[in-house]
C-alpha cells in the first residue's frame, strides 16, 4: 500500500476509498469492460498465435513444430490463390462505396414514394449472406438458372459462373457486392441527411451546381462517412466467407477460395487446426493492417476535436 | 419424445455471430468453430440423448418409432434426438464428441470411425455384442467397427455402391445394363448420339466423384494396390494409378460426363436422371431416397463392370454404425438403447427406412427386390473397400478429392494433379 494513511489516524475503509477515489473509480469502471476485451478478443488472438506453432488435430494432443506451419504455407499454391482472391476481392469490393454513393444521391429526394423506393433497395441489407448466396446460386445455375434463360434467349452457349475456376470468384463478388452496396447506400443516406444545407445554399448563390457543388461542398462533408464505408468493406471484403461456403465450398478445386474459406477448410475437413491457426493470424496480420489505419484516423481526428 | 435440429441451428449462428464479430472475426471464427457446442441438453438422468446425422424423411420415421417404444419399455425414460444433415453433422462431430457429448452417436466406421477412437473419443464396446448375443449375427460387420481386438461402434447398417439408370432411356436407345467397360462404353455413346447426358454426376461436394476413382482402381488394379494407396503406402504417380486415370479420360474426354459438374451438388445431380436428361449416376442407393417413391420404378440399379476379367471382384460396401462416446452420461441405458435398436426388426425398419441393408445376417429382406439385389451384390463381393474418403486420411481424402473435381474438369491436367497428389501423400503419410 503506497497511500497507506499516517500512523495517527485511525484506519478505516471509508478513509482509504476517500484517498484513493481518484485513481480508483476509474480502475473500478475499467475492470469490466477490460476484462471482457482480455477474455473475449485478445486471449483468442494470442490462443490462436499460439496454437499456430503447433501441429494440432483439434482434439488430441499437440506437437511444437515452430515455424512448420509458415514454411509450409508459403509454400502452398493454394496459399496464394487465396491470397490472390483476397486481392480481387478487396479491390472489386470498394466498388460497394462508388455505387452506394451514387444510389444515394439518386434516393436522397424527398418525393413522398421515395420511402418505397428506399425499403426496395434496403432489402439485400436485410437479408442474411446464406440466403443471398443460395438465391445467387440458382441464379447461376446452368441448367434451370435465370441467368442460363437468358443466355439461351441471346442465343448464347449459358456461362457455368460457379463451375469455371476464372469467373467464379467474380460470380461470388457480384453477390456479396450486392449487399455491400445496400450496406454503403444506408450509410451514405444517412451522411447526406447530415449535410449542411445553409453551406449547399451559399454554394448555390456562388454559381456551384451539379457536378462542381458535388464536388465541392456535398463530397468534403461526407469525408468520414466515406471513411467508415470504405474501411468497413474492406475488412468484409477479407472476412467474407459465408457466401463462399454457401456457393462454391472454396471450388471448383479450390479456385474460389480466400484466406478465411482456407482456414475453415484446413481446421474442419482436413484435421489441421495448427494449420488454419497458421493462416487466421496471417489473415489477422493483413487486417490488422487496416484496422491500424483505421483507429490511427480516428485518433488523429479526436485529436483534432471532431 | 422430441427432436431438435441443434446442429443445422449452430451451423447458421455461427454465419451470423462471424458477422458481428468485427475486426477479429478471423480469430475469433476459430475459436467459434472449434468451441460451440451443439445443443443444450438437460440435465435429467433419465434422458438419453441421441446425436443422428440420418436426418431422412424414411430413417428419421423409422427413428423416431424406435425410440417411441424405446420410451413406453422403459417408463422414466425420455429420448431426445437431435437430428442434423449429413455435412453439418461432419463438422460438428468433433465439437460435440469434445465439449458436450451425446449418450449415442451415429458415425461412420473405418478410418472415420479411428480418427476418434485414437483420440479415446468412443467408448470400449467389445463386451457388447457377447452380451446381447451379436457377435455371430454381426460377424462380417465386426471388422470395419474394430481397432485390434477391439469394438469401438454396433455396425448399423451398410451401403453398396454402383449405377442407377433411367430404364425408360435405356429403352428408348435400345442398350441393356452393361456387365464389361467396353458394353459401359457402347452403351455411354449410344445414349450421348440420342442427345441424352450418359452419365450425371454433381462434385460440389466433392465426394460423389471419388467413387469413380475407387472402383476404376479396384477393377483395374486389384484391392490390395488399391488398400495400399489408401494406406499411403503406394504412390499416386505409380504407372497403375497414372493408368486409372487414363482410362477415366476416356468418358470425359467424350463428353460423356454432365458438363458443369462443379455447379451441382450431388443430390442436385439426381433430378438429371430422373427427368430422362442423364442415363446413370454411380451412387449409392440415396438416389432413391432422393426421389418420390413414384419415381422408383424407372430407376434401375447394376454394379460397376468388369475392366480386367483377371482381377477379383471387389466392390465398395460403407458400413454405418452407432457410438456411445467416452464422455456420455448414462452410458447403461445407451446399452440398452443400442441393443434394443439392434434387435432384428427394428434394425431391419432402420435401415429399410433409408434404402440401405440392415447389419445383421438373420434379417428377412425378401418382401424388398432392390434390398435382395444389394445384398446379393454385397454377398458375391469378393473383398470390400469402404469409401475413399473412409479409407484413407482425412486431409488426404480432401486433397484427393479435389483432384478429382480438378481432373473431371479439366482431364488434360491429370498429371500435375496425380504429382499434386503425391506431394500431399509424403507430407501426410511421412
Amino acid at each position: 500500500m503506497s497511500a497507506a494513511p499516517p500512523p495517527a489516524r485511525r484506519l478505516s475503509g471509508l478513509r482509504v476509498w476517500q484517498n484513493n477515489q481518484a485513481w480508483l473509480t476509474p480502475l473500478l469502471l475499467l475492470v469490466l469492460p477490460v476484462g471482457l476485451f482480455g477474455l473475449l478478443i485478445i486471449t483468442p488472438i494470442v490462443q490462436s498465435i499460439w496454437i499456430s506453432f503447433y501441429d494440432w488435430d483439434g482434439t488430441g494432443p499437440a506437437t511444437w513444430v515452430g515455424l512448420s506451419n509458415y514454411a509450409e504455407l508459403f509454400s502452398d499454391p493454394q496459399f496464394y490463390t487465396s491470397l490472390k482472391n483476397n486481392v480481387i476481392w478487396l479491390v472489386l469490393f470498394l466498388l460497394a462505396p462508388v455505387f452506394g454513393l451514387a444510389l444515394a444521391l439518386f434516393l436522397n429526394q424527398t418525393l413522398p414514394e421515395m420511402r418505397l423506393v428506399k425499403s426496395i433497395f434496403f432489402i439485400p441489407l436485410v437479408l442474411a449472406h446464406v440466403i443471398i448466396g443460395v438465391v445467387f446460386t440458382w441464379f447461376y445455375d446452368p441448367t434451370f438458372g435465370l441467368l442460363a434463360i437468358l443466355f439461351n434467349w441471346l442465343g448464347l452457349e449459358p456461362l457455368a459462373i460457379l463451375s469455371d475456376e476464372h469467373f467464379v470468384t467474380f460470380g461470388i463478388i457480384a453477390a456479396a457486392l450486392w449487399s455491400q452496396i445496400a450496406f454503403c447506400l444506408v450509410l451514405f443516406l444517412a451522411g447526406l441527411s447530415q449535410l449542411d444545407q445553409e453551406l449547399i445554399a451559399a454554394g448555390r448563390m456562388d454559381g456551384a451546381a451539379g457536378w462542381s457543388l458535388l464536388r465541392h461542398i456535398v463530397l468534403p462533408q461526407l469525408r468520414s462517412v466515406s471513411f467508415v464505408a470504405s474501411i468497413i468493406t474492406v475488412i468484409m471484403s477479407l472476412r467474407n466467407f459465408d457466401m463462399i461456403a454457401v456457393m462454391t465450398q472454396g471450388g471448383p478445386y479450390g479456385s474460389s477460395t480466400v484466406l478465411a474459406y482456407q482456414m475453415y477448410d484446413a481446421t474442419i475437413f482436413s484435421y489441421r487446426a495448427g494449420y488454419g491457426a497458421a493462416i487466421a493470424t496471417v489473415l489477422f496480420a493483413i487486417m490488422s493492417v487496416y484496422i491500424a489505419w483505421f483507429l490511427w484516423h480516428t485518433l488523429r481526428r479526436e485529436a483534432r476535436g471532431g | 419424445m422430441t427432436d431438435r435440429s441443434a446442429t443445422t441451428t449452430s451451423n447458421s449462428r455461427r454465419c451470423i455471430s462471424r458477422r458481428a464479430l468485427g475486426a477479429a472475426v478471423a480469430v475469433l471464427g476459430m475459436a467459434a468453430a472449434i468451441t460451440l457446442p451443439t445443443g443444450v441438453y438437460a440435465a435429467d438422468e433419465q434422458t438419453l440423448v441421441v446425436n443422428s446425422d440420418r436426418s431422412g424423411a424414411g430413417q428419421k420415421a423409422a427413428m423416431n418409432k424406435i425410440a417411441a417404444d424405446f420410451e413406453a419399455k422403459n417408463p422414466g425414460v425420455k429420448v431426445t434426438i437431435n437430428y442434423s444433415d449429413v455435412e453439418s453433422y461432419k463438422t460438428s462431430i468433433r465439437n460435440f464428441l469434445v465439449t458436450n457429448p451425446p449418450d449415442v452417436a451415429f458415425w461412420f466406421t473405418g478410418a472415420r470411425m479411428k480418427t476418434f477412437t485414437k483420440r479415446n473419443l468412443f467408448d470400449d464396446m467389445s463386451g457388447f455384442f457377447a452380451e446381447n448375443n451379436l457377435t455371430n449375427v454381426m460377424k462380417p460387420w465386426l471388422p470395419a467397427v474394430s481397432e485390434g481386438d477391439k469394438q469401438y461402434m454396433m455396425p448399423t447398417n451398410f451401403t453398396t455402391w454402383g449405377f442407377f439408370y433411367n430404364k425408360q432411356v435405356f429403352e428408348k436407345v435400345g442398350v441393356a445394363p452393361p456387365a464389361t467397360w467396353d458394353e459401359l462404353m457402347a452403351a455411354a455413346a449410344k445414349i450421348k448420339a440420342s442427345g441424352v447426358t450418359p452419365f450425371t454426376i454433381g462434385t460440389r461436394d466433392l465426394w460423389a466423384n471419388a467413387l469413380w476413382f475407387d472402383y476404376l482402381d479396384m477393377r483395374m488394379n486389384g484391392l490390395d494396390f488399391h488398400m495400399q494407396l489408401m494406406d499411403g503406402k503406394a504412390s499416386y504417380t505409380d504407372p497403375r494409378v497414372k493408368a486409372v486415370f487414363a482410362k477415366w479420360g476416356e468418358p470425359i474426354g467424350k463428353g460423356y460426363f454432365l458438363d458443369n459438374a462443379s455447379s451441382y451438388g450431388w443430390q442436385e445431380a439426381i433430378p438429371f436422371l430422373a427427368q430422362g436428361k442423364a442415363a446413370m449416376y454411380l451412387l449409392g442407393p440415396y438416389v432413391l431416397t432422393s426421389l418420390p417413391a413414384e419415381a422408383h420404378g424407372n430407376i434401375g440399379f447394376f454394379p460397376f463392370p468388369v475392366i480386367d476379367p483377371s482381377v477379383p471382384k471387389a466392390e465398395e460396401i460403407s458400413v454405418n454404425g452407432v457410438t456411445i462416446p467416452s464422455g456420455a452420461k448414462n452410458k447403461p441405458l445407451a446399452r440398452s438403447f443400442l441393443a434394443f435398436l439392434a434387435q432384428p426388426d427394428n434394425l431391419k425398419a432402420f435401415a429399410l427406412g433409408g434404402a440401405v441393408l440392415p447389419a445383421r445376417t438373420d434379417v428377412d429382406i425378401t418382401g424388398d427386390a432392390f434390398a435382395q439385389s444389394q445384398m446379393a451384390l454385397a454377398k458375391n463381393a469378393q473383398g470390400s473397400a469402404q469409401f475413399y474418403d473412409r479409407d484413407t486420411d482425412p486431409e488426404m481424402a480432401q486433397v484427393g478429392m479435389k483432384g478429382f473435381q480438378e481432373f473431371l474438369a479439366n482431364p488434360k491436367r491429370s498429371d500435375t494433379v496425380l504429382e499434386r497428389l503425391e506431394a500431399a501423400r509424403q507430407r501426410i503419410f511421412k
